[in-house]
């Protein structure tokens, strides 16, 4: 039987939002990271239909599974979107990961590796989540404790020509993709999922204002003319005179890579098999190509945050209380 | 099913036997009735049956027919303490060939084993997989019953259950199922139990012929099975509520469920200190990530990530290296299979030849190899401490030494993000792991806190008296 912890379920979430920062792209400032924290908080008084719903035993109805699925492939094909944007500045060897042969090659592997973990099953996706959630953890404190020699709060003030607070709120809702998975995998949960969520929300705040902040104090002056900021302040972080550590922080970004996508092949494989239940082989392998095929349509779309956002809302809150009604009136 | 005539069950015990030498028919008369006591030579002490059985069967008076003469030597002569009754041929030669002797009469059809067993078999000896310092000196031997009673000596409660069964179509190999029964779900022995019906095998000659069967049938890099050589740290494995299976010939018991985390324990860390103890624990912990990982990382380092290199170090890699002619990827594999060669070598190789395969491979790898320039300095060390770190962890070295393999062939075609995705990889499949609803990374996944008092560290045994663990706590089907 499919059923996770919730310390499972917020290591899922986790990785996908972390990798989500990781390729942030564009300007940020005090301001619009205030608006993204707060995003966070309202995203956790929204989520309490969806948790209601899930620790009432509430099984997720058909019209709402597809609609996850459909939210999952897109949202899958605009993760690989991103891996591909931010592949052409991390990955090394560069000779081997630029233009589309690089693309290709970034693409096979990572599907390769996801294929295998979504095979072995939702319960060994979810232990992984927490492993790689923990020693992405590990890998982002070093590098936020690098960061320390070269943080100049002068930078805040240089970027509040950026984005305003709304703009922030606003980002938050279009990178939060994670939580489609989240309002899947719910009712999944065999312990509280009500402390599962606090645990999630309480630890994303955490996790996210450390990435910001050391994002603005290190790259603040020059956020502009960066592609990543996240990325580039990682590069900028370096601890030793005679040595870089960029490379370190590539591991990272692989492992929160392969766990992000998997996670939505896993779930879209677990939605499969409830939408189809003679579907039994192949789902992974099905949900590896669909999510590819997303990712080639969204690659020349650039309406990204609206559509993103949209899907967050109508995930996290929209269909849970739908569903919570009916329940109730039944 | 035996025949009542005697002549036509010796006729029969021949032809089933094939004439075969060892089978030892001696034909008496006791009390009036014609006998005969069959034994397996070599597999019964002769001092014991002369004096124990054959002296006093001879002086039997006088019986009125087989059976009341069975019921007397049953009954009144209690010529050993294991005397089962036999009523067919299989359980007949099952019995005569594990030692016992075994009376049949005219007119009478069944037969009484005698348990006079007395082959040679190695005295309990040092275990020499599983060093210990402070704990016990004694390990399994290659006799069930012996090994048995290392069990009882060590837990005298009523509470620890002993279930001999037979297994193996040809070898008829005893297995003996341990377990404490206030400790183990009747669930869980039953579907143990249950798995253990399904060997078919001919013969259980090694750990392996049986651990398939209680293993999860999926592709595992690691065993979610243990064994060991101790008794005490089986006992100590059966007070946390596993399962043990002791074959006989095999001086291993395998233990049911394992976890990752118990590779990095010994008995030693309970007689130290918990501060030196935790010490050790990381340090096998870091001797684990320096084996697998270590030639992958800097072979990846090398090739692709030099920046990662502060100058000086690079500058002498660079030295180091110029001269060679092979790729540092070629370079790695070539020592570390050479490595490989020279290990099977020093373990297959009959003894007195084992201080020429030290010379061989101290003189071609240390000395011939540098100086020639086909192999880096650097590259050698490194692989010489991946190589160590292994060691330390004997249990672990078949699942080390694939995954040395497979990480330095992802890190040397990929670099750090081949090291990443195969790491990714290889966590799921650890993380896949389970036997029997025991996930085989618990307790860091699953997290239970509890559990890190025994894994990230060692808590003290004030504290941990009290706690009373058993593996249960962990089982994800039963909680």
């Amino acid at each position: 039987m499919n059923s996770i912890t919730k310390n499972q379920l917020a290591a899922v979430l986790l990785t996908t939002d972390i990798f989500m920062l990781f390729c942030f792209q564009g300007s940020l400032s005090l301001w619009s990271a205030s608006g993204f924290m707060l995003g966070i908080a309202a995203q956790g008084l929204l989520a309490l239909p969806l948790v209601i719903f899930a620790d009432g035993g509430g099984k997720t109805e058909k019209w709402a599974e597809i609609f996850y699925l459909a939210c999952i492939v897109l949202w899958g094909g605009y993760l690989l979107c991103r891996l591909w944007n931010a592949c052409d500045t991390i990955f090394v060897p560069y000779e081997t990961t630029g233009g589309l042969k690089g693309h290709l090659l970034i693409t096979g592997m990572i599907s390769l590796v996801c294929l295998y973990i979504s095979s072995t099953g939702m319960k060994s996706v979810s232990r992984s989540s927490v492993i790689a959630a923990g020693i992405g953890v590990i890998f982002l404190a070093v590098n936020l404790i690098s960061s320390v020699k070269r943080q100049n709060f002068g930078n805040i003030t240089a970027s509040f020509g950026g984005r305003g607070f709304v703009d922030g709120l606003f980002l938050c809702f279009s990178m939060s993709g994670s939580i489609i998975v989240g309002a899947v995998l719910a009712p999944l949960v065999h312990d509280n999922c009500r402390s599962g969520a606090k645990l999630y929300f309480s630890l994303r705040t955490a996790l996210s204002a450390a990435v910001l902040i050391t994002t603005l104090l290190v790259t603040g002056g020059i956020m502009s003319i960066t592609d990543f900021p996240v990325i580039t302040a990682a590069q900028l972080s370096q601890p030793f005179t005679r040595q870089r550590i960029d490379s370190l922080f590539m591991i990272l970004f692989a492992i929160f890579a392969v766990f992000s996508v998997t996670s939505q092949v896993m779930t879209g494989s677990y939605l499969l098999g409830e939408i189809f239940p003679k579907f039994r082989k192949w789902r992974s392998t099905a949900m590896i190509f669909i999510i590819i095929a997303a990712a080639v349509l969204l690659s020349g779309m650039s309406v990204y945050g609206v559509f993103t956002a949209f899907l967050t809302l109508t995930a996290e809150f929209a269909v849970p209380l739908v569903m919570l009604i009916r329940r109730r009136k039944r | 099913m035996l025949y009542s005539e005697l002549k036509r069950n010796i006729a029969e015990i021949k032809r089933i036997s094939g004439g075969s030498s060892d089978v030892l028919i001696n034909e008496f008369v006791t009390g009036g009735i014609h006998c005969a006591l069959l034994n397996c030579d070599g597999m019964v002490s002769a001092s014991t049956i002369t004096e124990l059985v054959f002296e006093p069967i001879t002086s039997i008076p006088q019986k009125k027919d087989a059976h009341e003469l069975f019921h007397y030597i049953d009954e009144e002569l209690l010529l050993s303490t294991d005397r089962p009754k036999i009523s067919d041929y299989d359980e007949l030669f099952r019995l005569m060939n594990s030692g016992f002797a075994v009376l049949i009469a005219d007119k009478i059809d069944f037969a009484l084993a005698f348990g006079v067993q007395g082959f040679a078999a190695r005295s309990v000896q040092e275990p020499s997989s599983e060093g210990n310092i402070m704990g016990a000196h004694e390990g399994f031997t290659e006799t069930l019953p012996m090994n048995m009673s290392q069990i009882r000596r060590r837990l005298k409660t009523p509470l620890l259950v002993m279930e001999i069964m037979v297994k193996g179509e040809k070898s008829q190999t005893n297995i003996c199922l341990c377990y404490m029964k206030d400790r183990v779900p009747k669930q869980l022995m039953d579907k143990i139990r249950k798995s253990l019906d399904k060997i078919r095998t001919e013969a259980l000659l090694t750990t392996g012929y049986i651990r398939p069967f209680v293993e999860n049938g999926r592709f595992e890099l690691f065993s979610t099975t243990g064994t060991t050589e101790r008794p005490d740290v089986l006992c100590s494995k059966l007070i946390e509520g596993r399962a043990a299976i002791l074959i006989d010939g095999l001086p291993y018991a395998v233990v049911i469920p394992k976890l990752f985390c118990e590779s990095f324990q010994t008995l030693d860390d309970y007689a130290e200190k918990p501060l030196y103890a935790a010490f050790i624990r990381w340090l096998k912990y870091g001797a684990f990530i320096l084996a697998v990982l270590l030639p992958a990382v800097y072979t990846a380092i090398v090739m692709y990530h030099p920046e990662l290199l502060n100058s000086t170090l690079l500058m002498i890699l660079v030295d180091s290296e110029k001269d060679a002619p092979l790729s540092i990827l070629t370079e790695a594999l070539f020592v570390l299979l050479m490595y490989e060669i020279i290990r099977e070598a020093g373990i297959r190789l009959p003894k007195p030849s084992g201080g020429a395969v030290s010379i061989i491979s101290g003189l071609i790898i240390g000395d011939s190899a540098v100086s020639s320039g086909l192999v880096s300095t650097p590259l050698l060390t490194i692989t010489a401490l991946a190589v160590l770190g292994g060691l330390a962890l004997p249990e672990l070295n078949p699942q080390i030494t694939i995954l040395r393999f497979g990480f330095l062939l992802a890190g040397g075609a990929f670099g750090l993000l081949g090291v990443s995705l195969l790491f990714c990889a290889v966590l799921a499949n650890i993380c896949s792991s389970e036997d029997y609803g025991f996930p085989f990374t618990a307790p860091l996944s699953p997290f239970k806190m509890s559990g890190l008092s025994d894994t990230a560290f060692r808590m003290d045994m004030k504290k941990m008296q009290d706690r009373g663990f058993t593996v249960e706590e962990y089982n994800e089907q039963h909680n």
